[in-house]
């Protein structure tokens, strides 16, 4: 359905579209910002500006939620390389900064979720975004590889080389196996 | 479904209940006060390093005028020692006035 609208700049229906993927939005955000939750505020802030004045249009090429991605996508790396200063702000204000910590350090007080953010920090940033928006938004590779402006191929390449490489990890972790395997 | 995948999507579904809760739609919209101070902070160290670069290039065009002032004084004391040490045997310029560079023309 959402495949069909052109919407204009100043339609209610931009305003009520953009509130409905605002979670799935922000998670990306989060994603493509390196888990930097100021960043990923200020990058979903930039895109809703470009969004809303225009500067960014959804033609119907895609789906909403495709093109959304791809505009979230593409200002976080405007904005990651406009921050010449991000890393010592975020060092003046106290905010997290990413480290690399080795996995089995993590895991000795960590939680499933935390298990598994440290696995994912061990593949290359492009295979992160990829399974992010395979496994985390259920995006099919073609429509991830549309966000992220790269062949099928190649976004077939790097799926598969992440989730082989974090799979690894998580076993090595003893993350449990699922559920359907096991029996 | 491969066992990769079938880790891969209990791993997300893990990540997914443990996300971080988006911020007020509204409030994202109006955008935040930290993009204000920081830019705020990036134009205030902009100033500050084109008034340092600004004062730097003063003081080095200064000081290589100086310097240059003092190369062309030591010049012309070195001439005019040889022209002394040449032509007073010769009885010429016996007479030569005392010139003061300190003072000039």
């Amino acid at each position: 359905m959402e495949r069909s609208l052109c919407i204009s700049a100043d339609t209610p229906d931009l305003h009520r579209l953009l509130a409905s993927h605002h979670e799935a939005s922000f998670a990306w955000a989060l994603a493509c910002a390196r888990r930097s939750r100021p960043d990923a505020e200020d990058v979903l802030h930039l895109t809703y500006e470009k969004i809303l004045s225009g500067a960014a249009r959804f033609e119907g090429a895609s789906s909403f939620k495709t093109w959304i991605f791809g505009v979230i996508w593409r200002t976080a790396r405007e904005h990651a390389r406009r921050s010449i200063f991000g890393r010592w702000g975020a060092l003046l204000t106290g905010q997290e900064v990413s480290h690399d910590e080795p996995i089995d350090q993590t895991l000795a007080r960590a939680t499933d979720a935390q298990v598994v953010l440290a696995a994912l920090r061990t593949v290359s940033p492009r295979q992160q975004e990829i399974l992010h928006l395979v496994f985390y938004e259920d995006l099919t590779i073609e429509e991830a590889a549309n966000v992220l402006r790269v062949s099928i191929g190649t976004a077939r390449v790097h799926y598969e080389r992440g989730k082989k490489s974090m799979a690894e990890k998580l076993r090595r972790a003893g993350y449990s196996e699922p559920e359907e395997a096991a029996r | 479904m491969s066992d990769d995948e079938r880790m891969m999507r209990r791993a997300f579904a893990a990540l997914k209940r443990n996300a971080a809760a988006a911020p007020d739609f509204e409030r994202t919209i109006r955008g935040q006060r930290r993009i204000k101070a920081q830019t705020r902070f990036v134009m205030v160290g902009l100033s500050m390093a084109a008034l340092l670069g600004s004062a730097l290039v003063t003081f080095a065009i200064l000081e290589r005028s100086a310097e240059s002032t003092r190369e062309q004084e030591s010049l012309d004391r070195a001439l005019l020692a040889i022209a002394q040490s040449e032509l007073e045997p010769l009885g010429f310029l016996t007479t030569v006035p005392s010139i003061s560079f300190d003072e000039g023309p």
